[in-house]
């Protein structure tokens, strides 16, 4: 038994040793965190351009959910994330006391809802169920779109952003004609709620859409108008990093024409370039 | 994605970083488990009112982190993490929260095994003279080898299960990469591969298992 101890505490004892010679490399390394849509693809191709016009190490962190990449960067796990809008940023900063900065504005996102079951907003029965983002700045964006259609009628009263609660959804709608039962759900399962027997809209980004098969224009049955750009997607850093060299270079090689010609020919008319 | 894309960009990387991770994991964790249950076995007999105690204490700890909801844990520890220097959110820092789940786990997988160690193989031992240390190293913990061995086999095939929640604090496993890439991306295609990828793992660590077993039964 004594042999297979020390057998293991010499392999613990390696493996640590190893993995401390693998971090003490002399190149900087530059963590960025992101979603696998659309931030991943984007990256991935900067990422060589990157590290050869600046000789730091880029590592692409992908996280599952909305909620953890901010806290990673706030704790200074990361140096940057790709994959919010200035709304969401503001509602974190404001939630947990936080400083982060947008460091550049990246791209729109066409957020809109679909449908499995009618293809004009008019088709929609009395008492129909609708599945929208759960998290706050999401939820108000989709509850938008529901107002400007005229569905619904919104009043947020003296409610801020970052204080809205999917919980109490129902206490911001005022009208609600036709009895559309609203339903906040985690954002990446809004899609797949299409299939359940009583959603009839889904209101979620073109991007999660298009994967699950919405891409037809049939399916798409409103749409977002955001003509001051407030829920473009941003780099967002920490507010003492936004004069670093490193960042500096970053937002140089993510704002290129090369870049955004990348971007329009793989994710089409879902994703945007806009830089403000 | 098409299977040459998944098998010359992301396997490599996803595959090893899993091993590493569960294999870290492993290590420590039958380590500092076959301690753990060893001490709980022996304590658990004795008739000395501290030691007792001290069963029931450890006894506790050990229920109180199993009773945790792992996706939880991994949040409750990560200032931990960062407290012993690592970043939290990160392939490294993924290995505590998933140690210290492992640990109680495998604690009580050891301390089942010792139990099932015949009484009178231990009472022979301590009549022959054994001092309680020479009895735990000596006669049961190798009495008890291959109920030890089914049990780690056990453990690993968890512990590649649990590793799948890893995406949540952004480190990689082949099972964030089927939830990253295969659900929230609704590529089918790259969440059967990388789905696929850990059966075949599963089977591999199941077949050297009961290779082992047979090995020292």
């Amino acid at each position: 038994m004594k042999k297979y101890v020390t057998f293991a505490l010499s392999a613990i004892s390696l493996l640590s040793i190893s993995g401390l010679a693998s971090c003490s490399g002399s190149k900087k390394t530059i963590y960025v965190g992101t979603m696998s849509q659309p931030g991943e693809p984007i990256l991935k191709h900067i990422e060589k351009e990157y590290e050869d016009k600046t000789g730091y190490n880029l590592e692409i962190q992908l996280f599952t959910d909305f909620a953890t990449p901010n806290n990673a960067l706030a704790q200074g796990e990361i140096q940057a994330n790709l994959f919010q809008h200035k709304p969401f940023l503001d509602t974190y900063n404001e939630n947990n006391k936080t400083d982060l900065a947008s460091a550049a504005i990246m791209y729109d996102c066409a957020y809109g809802g679909y449908s499995k079951k009618i293809s004009n907003l008019s088709d929609l029965p009395e008492g129909a169920k609708i599945t929208i983002a759960n998290d706050g700045s999401n939820m108000k964006r989709c509850l938008d779109i529901l107002d400007a259609e005229g569905l619904i009628k919104v009043d947020y009263g003296t409610t801020a952003t970052a204080d809205l609660n999917p919980d109490t959804v129902n206490s911001y709608i005022v009208e609600n004609s036709k009895n559309l039962v609203i339903s906040p759900i985690a954002t990446n399962l809004i899609a797949a709620s299409l299939d359940e027997k009583d959603v009839y809209i889904g209101i979620v980004n073109a991007t999660f859409a298009i994967n699950a098969g919405l891409g037809s224009s049939s399916n798409l049955v409103c749409q977002e108008q955001d003509p001051t750009h407030k829920n473009a997607n941003i780099l967002a850093c920490k507010t003492e990093d936004l004069k670093e060299d490193w960042l500096t270079a970053l937002v140089e090689v993510l704002t290129s024409k090369e870049t955004d010609a990348f971007i329009t020919s793989t994710f089409g008319s879902t994703i945007t370039p806009y830089h403000g | 994605m098409s299977l040459k894309t998944y098998i010359t960009e992301y396997l490599g990387k996803y595959l090893l970083t899993t091993l590493e991770m569960v294999g870290i994991t492993l290590l420590i964790g039958a380590v500092i488990g076959t301690i753990l249950g060893s001490l709980l076995y022996i304590t658990r007999k004795s008739k000395k009112k501290w030691v007792q105690v001290l069963y029931k204490v450890l006894d506790f700890i050990v229920g109180l982190i199993r009773s945790f909801p792992f996706y939880i844990l991994i949040f409750v520890l990560l200032p931990f993490t960062r407290l012993l220097g690592l970043r939290a959110m990160s392939n490294e820092g993924f290995i505590v929260p998933l140690t210290i789940a492992a640990i109680p786990f495998i604690g009580k997988i050891i301390e089942g095994s010792l139990i099932e160690v015949n009484e009178g193989v231990v009472e022979a031992a301590t009549s022959l003279g054994l001092s309680p240390w020479q009895i735990i190293t000596r006669v049961v913990l190798r009495e008890a080898l291959p109920s030890i061995v089914s049990g780690i086999t056990l453990s690993l095939i968890t512990l590649i299960g649990y590793s799948a929640m890893s995406g949540a604090v952004g480190a990689d496993s082949l099972g964030s990469f089927a939830y990253n890439f295969g659900m929230i991306s609704y590529d089918t295609a790259a969440m059967l591969y990388a789905v696929g990828t850990i059966v075949i793992l599963v089977v591999l660590v199941q077949t050297i298992g009961n290779f082992i077993y047979k090995l020292v039964k």
